[in-house]
Parts: structure tokens; C-alpha cells; sequence
């Protein structure tokens, strides 16, 4: 902790001092003042591990240490963990954000200077629309265009959806917007927000996508089961959908961390960096996808921060870059892992058995964000197996086929996630060839098809080899 | 001050003493075991054990050695972890650290967790390394550990006596790591792969 004491904070409705501590990751501040001015009902476990908040229909659970929040039946990561103070809980502005900015339209600024922290709405803004509608094979997919990323919450109730804007408003030149067909019978505006109705037995998926960001509802006849329960659903996480848009690309260790290190010297975080960058300008020049780096520059960063970022990024793809090294003097080739979480399967038993923790939801709590990917275990093995093959198939190098290993850096991403080793710098001949340019190209090649290949698989269409290969 | 008014400031020092250590112990209770809570530190009978040191086809190894003596912590399972962390007897086989890598202290939970608390010599961070470097050398305690003493269900291991997410930027220590089976090369493999 680099200091604590009080900030000026101007509330809406007061002004005063709170408790605020400020770490290497950002301030801290007491919560309660916070609630008592913004509302919201704050229940505190018996050993005041538990903090469940609840603002209107949606709850979030979170307590000092934990780096995460859990927000109804998902998981986000936090910039860091609250902490005790005084006053009660200390927890960071992205948390007060995500509670009191993405549902009722708050904004949090701190000043150092003081220091002081302003909370107050944000102005609204007249927001522009574009609407367009797509009949494809059975779905009509309604496209929601915005100049920026609003701040919105979806209501679902029978069959009617709306899309109800927070702080802003809506602006467009026609109301009424859609002529109805057999899955959606209007789409119509107000200033407050988008209302969907469909039509009987159908279904809509919602999901994001950016630059420029839009809001998609693909509507289908569904199939019989019983909906989604009606009553308001906050969209926080977009439902994910079957396609790779978003992915994240993690060149390992950086900064302080060399990494493995050959005997002419060539350090791994120098190459993985070097790689991950062509990759990205690969895999952009291919595919309609995102691509982010966890890190851009020779830092360090700690491994929970990589999968975390790759969470924060809704990531639909997250690959780790290694380089190897062992005291095999010949070790060589390519090997491609996922995760393993036998250890944690067993922690996570045997917390959940034990009844004398205090809390148990707080233990659960943790043990969710720490097997975020268990849930994407067949996905990752399943893309590690593409990877592994497109590196067998392109390069000389020796198969050293797919392995589980729990690795740190993939335990918690929370989608499919692979940690690739591109060879051992150990070795003096794949040193000087990882050195050679025209070799890395290779690699970057392989890892792009085997994400055209894994993209294909999910998004279900048949991929030619020019999909894979060029624009 | 009258005599009263002495004992009353006592008696307040002493609970708030008192609600300082228990907040304390409370606020430990997930780190590294406290003293009474380790139920079993002689988890080992003396004789023949099987240590697993890297080598070839970068597995894991297994030497029979003879463990006769006790640790300086005075426990058969410390001995075990000192003799694997000075190396093995087979040509061709690795020690797991390097050289100045010693063990510090191992604990067993009640519940089966051994905590392997390794120390450099220098204060030293681990050395970096690849991820199969590292997962040959943290599974070979893990392993060494698991093998020869049924009892124990995990193995948490520590570095100059600190928890690390890591020790060279792979395998998670977060957590206890169980026996590793894919790592154990088979009895009857030749030692010359790579």
C-alpha cells in the first residue's frame, strides 16, 4: 500500500470525507458512504468475507482479497482485490463502475490532487442510431449500430425484448423501424430505448460486435424448451457467440522475466513479443477479427493479469507464445498444451465439502474465477490439437504432440486458451533458426491456419484454403 | 490513576491483545500451516525409496536410493527432498535445481498437504527457464514426495519461504499439485531420448 487516509468526495448527494487507500494498481475506496448515497442494500457475511451488494435486480458478490466479482452467474476480473480499511471494505473504482456506472449511469473520476473523487451522472447524450436487418437461412439478425459503446441493459419478458439505454438517449429520424415477418413482429424506438417485439415460439440471441460497435439479436424458431426466464436480464456479458472474433495473443514472460534463454543468448520474451506482433498483423490481414496483446513492450506481467485481460476483452480465442529450453542438449520441436486442473478439481471438492471455512460461498467464489476454464476444456484441447497439427504439417520440426499441463497463465481464462512452445532455444540449430525471419514467418503462418481451421469448425462453415491462407 | 481505573485499562489492552491475535490467527488460516496444525511430519519409514530426477526424453527418472538418516528438521520426508535436491547417482539424470538449492522446512497438513518451503543458498529468485524445464523440476519433488509417502495427497511448494504464482513463469504453485503419471518415463525406457 503506498498510502491511505481520506478523500474529498463530492457525492451526489453529499460532500465529505471517505476512507481511501492507494496501491501500485490504483485507489481503494470505502464502499458504504458510497451505497448510502448511490443506494443499493449491502449485506455483509458473518466474517465480513462475503459482500453482496444488490442494486436493483442484480446482485454482486465480492469480499477483500478476492480479484473478482461475481455478477449473477458470471465472473469478471477486477483490477485488484478489495481490501479491508476502517471504514469497512475498500474496493477499486472499476468495481464501483461496473456496479453503479454500467446500471444506473454513475461516472467515478479521482483526482490525485487532494486527493478528491467526483461522482456525479453522466450528461446524456444524444446518440445516433443505424438500424439494419439481415433474413438469412431462417434467421432474421437485427443490427443495432452505434457511434460508440452505450451503456444499456436488456429486459426480457415473454416475447417481448428491450434494449433500455443508460443516461443516454436515442436519436433517429424514424420511430417505427421494421416491417414485420414470422420471427419479429416490430422494432420500434423511443428516446429511452429499443423494443423488440417477436414473434410466437422464436427466440433471440444477443451478442456485441465492435469497430463500430454493434448490437446484434439473431432471431430463430426455438425449439420447444422453455425460454430464458423473463424479468430483467443486465447484459454484462454478451451470450457467446459460435464465432471468433476477439482474440488474445499473450507473448510470455517480458521485463524482468527473460524467459528461457539460448546459449548465443537470444531471450524468449524478446521472441515471443516479436512473434505474438506478427501474428496479430497475420491474423488481422485474414480474418474479421480483433487482436490484442496483453503486452506491447518488453514489461512484465503477472500471469493472472494475461488471462484477466483476456477476459476483459470477452476473448473468444486466448494463445499463449513460449519458447522452450531444457538441459537436453537435442530437445527439439514444437509442442502445444491446455490446461490441466487436476489439482484443482480436487481443491475445489474439497472446499466445497468442508463445512467449517466460514464462508463457502467466498471460497466457491474463488474457486470459479480460479477454473474459469474448466468450462472450455474440450474447445481448448480441440484447438490445440489444430495447432499442433498445422505446426506438424508446415515445419521440420519434431512432434511433440498435445499435452496438459497446469499451467498458470491458462487456469484462468474463461474461453478456449493454448500455450504453444515454437521450439527450444536450448537447442543451437532452432535457436538460429527462430532467428531467421523467414522461419518465424512460418510459424506465424501456421499458428494463423490453425485459427482459420478452428474458426471454420465454430462458426460451421466449410473453409476453403484460401480462407485460410489469404484475405 | 486509581487501582480501578489501572485494571480497566489492562483488562482493555489485554482484549484488544487478545482480538489482535485472533484476528491474526483467523487472518492465516489459508497460508502456510501454523504449528498445530501439522499433524504428521514422519510420513516415511526408513529404506528404499524411489527419487525421479530429469533426464532423457525430458521425463522424469526413477533411482532407487537407500534413505537411512533424517533430515535436519529431523523427519524422513525432509531427507528425502535434500537427497533428491543433491542430485542423482545415474549418468545422465539431472538434479532437479541448481547447485545452492536447498530445502528449508516441509510441513504435512492434517489433511495431507506438504508444503516444500526450497530456499537459495544466495536469497536468489529461481532461475528462469523453458515450461518444460520447469515442469520436470517442480514434478520432481512433486513426484519424489507423492510417491514414497502415500499420506500425502499434495504438495504446495515455496520459495524462500514465499508463496510464488510461479517459480519460472509456467506451472501454477497457487495451488497443491498431484502425482504427474505422464511425466514418469516407463521403467524399461532407454535413456537416450531427447
Amino acid at each position: 500500500m503506498l498510502e491511505s487516509g481520506f478523500v474529498d468526495a463530492k457525492l451526489p448527494t453529499a460532500r465529505g470525507p471517505i476512507g481511501y487507500s492507494r496501491t501500485a494498481f490504483g485507489p481503494l475506496v470505502s464502499l458504504a458512504p458510497i451505497v448510502a448515497s448511490l443506494g443499493g442494500e449491502l449485506t455483509i457475511g458473518p466474517l465480513a468475507q462475503r459482500h453482496e451488494l444488490a442494486v436493483g435486480d442484480t446482485r454482486f458478490l465480492f469480499g477483500p482479497g478476492s480479484p473478482a466479482v461475481t455478477v449473477e452467474q458470471e465472473i469478471d476480473p477486477l483490477s485488484q482485490p478489495p481490501e479491508r480499511g476502517p471504514e469497512g471494505l475498500q474496493v477499486p473504482l472499476d468495481l464501483l463502475e461496473m456496479i453503479y456506472g454500467r446500471l444506473l449511469g454513475y461516472e467515478f473520476e479521482w483526482r490525485l490532487a487532494g486527493p478528491e473523487l467526483e461522482i456525479s451522472r453522466r450528461p446524456a447524450r444524444q446518440i445516433p442510431l443505424v438500424f439494419d436487418v439481415v433474413h438469412l437461412q431462417g434467421v432474421t439478425t437485427l443490427v443495432f449500430q452505434f457511434p460508440s459503446e452505450p451503456r444499456y441493459r436488456i429486459h426480457r419478458a415473454s416475447s417481448r425484448l428491450e434494449v433500455e439505454m443508460i443516461g443516454d438517449r436515442l436519436e433517429l429520424a424514424s420511430r417505427r423501424l421494421f416491417p414485420a415477418d414470422d420471427l419479429v413482429r416490430d422494432v420500434r424506438l423511443t428516446p429511452e430505448k429499443i423494443i423488440i417485439d417477436l414473434a410466437p415460439n422464436t427466440e433471440a440471441q444477443d451478442y456485441e460486435l465492435e469497430s463500430p460497435f454493434r448490437l446484434v439479436f439473431d432471431v430463430l424458431r426455438n425449439s420447444g424448451s422453455a425460454g430464458r426466464a423473463a424479468g430483467a436480464v443486465p447484459t454484462r456479458t454478451p451470450a457467446r457467440s459460435n464465432s471468433i472474433r476477439t482474440i488474445v495473443l499473450d507473448p510470455g514472460h517480458g521485463g524482468s522475466d527473460p524467459g528461457a534463454r539460448g546459449p548465443a543468448g537470444t531471450e524468449e520474451k524478446g521472441l515471443t513479443l516479436i512473434l505474438a506482433r506478427a501474428l496479430r498483423t497475420r491474423l488481422e490481414q485474414r480474418f474479421p477479427v480483433k487482436v490484442v496483446l496483453t503486452r506491447s513492450g518488453d514489461s512484465f506481467l503477472p500471469h493472472d493479469t494475461r488471462s484477466a485481460l483476456a477476459n476483459q476483452h470477452k476473448a473468444d480465442l486466448f494463445i499463449s507464445l513460449h519458447i522452450n529450453s531444457s538441459r537436453i542438449s537435442g530437445a527439439s520441436g514444437a509442442e502445444t498444451y491446455f490446461a490441466s486442473l487436476d489439482a484443482s478439481d480436487e481443491r475445489a471438492a474439497e472446499a466445497a465439502s468442508t463445512e467449517n471455512r466460514g464462508d463457502p460461498l467466498y471460497d466457491l467464489q474463488l474457486i470459479l474465477w480460479d477454473l474459469a476454464q474448466s468450462r472450455h476444456l474440450a474447445e481448448s484441447q480441440r484447438f490445440a490439437s489444430l495447432v499442433q497439427a498445422e505446426l506438424n504439417e508446415a515445419l521440420s520440426l519434431r512432434d511433440r504432440g498435445v499435452k496438459q499441463a497446469p499451467f498458470r497463465v491458462l487456469m484462468g481464462a474463461a474461453m478456449p486458451a493454448v500455450l504453444v512452445e515454437l521450439g527450444f532455444l536450448s537447442n543451437p540449430r532452432e535457436e538460429s533458426r527462430l532467428a531467421d525471419p523467414n522461419y518465424r514467418n512460418q510459424l506465424v503462418d501456421a499458428l494463423a491456419r490453425a485459427v482459420g481451421r478452428y474458426k471454420a469448425k465454430i462458426e460451421g462453415v466449410v473453409a476453403t484454403t484460401e480462407d485460410i491462407t489469404s484475405r | 490513576m486509581n487501582r480501578g481505573t489501572a485494571n480497566s485499562v489492562l483488562a482493555g489492552i489485554f482484549a484488544v491483545g487478545l482480538a489482535g491475535f485472533g484476528f491474526w490467527l483467523w487472518s492465516t488460516r489459508e497460508t502456510v500451516p501454523a504449528a498445530g496444525e501439522t499433524g504428521r511430519v514422519e510420513p516415511l519409514v526408513a529404506g528404499s525409496v524411489q527419487l525421479m530426477f530429469p533426464g532423457p526424453g525430458n521425463l522424469l527418472h526413477t533411482e532407487d536410493r537407500l534413505l537411512d538418516t533424517v533430515g535436519e528438521d529431523g523427519s524422513l520426508l525432509a531427507t528425502l527432498v535434500e537427497t533428491l535436491l543433491a542430485g542423482p547417482n545415474t549418468e545422465g539424470l539431472f538434479r532437479p535445481f541448481p547447485d545452492g538449492t536447498e530445502l528449508s522446512s516441509i510441513l504435512v497438513t492434517r489433511t495431507g498437504t506438504a508444503f516444500v518451503d526450497l530456499m537459495s543458498r544466495e536469497g536468489a529468485p529461481p532461475l528462469s527457464s523453458g515450461s518444460t524445464e520447469e515442469l520436470l523440476n517442480v514434478y520432481s519433488v512433486v513426484n519424489s514426495v507423492l510417491v514414497n509417502a502415500p499420506e500425502v495427497r499434495g504438495v504446495v511448494l515455496l520459495w524462500n519461504g514465499q508463496h510464488r504464482p510461479t517459480l519460472a513463469g509456467h506451472v501454477d504453485l497457487t495451488r497443491p499439485l498431484i502425482l504427474n503419471r505422464s511425466l514418469i518415463a516407463a521403467s524399461a525406457e532407454a535413456l537416450s531420448g531427447t
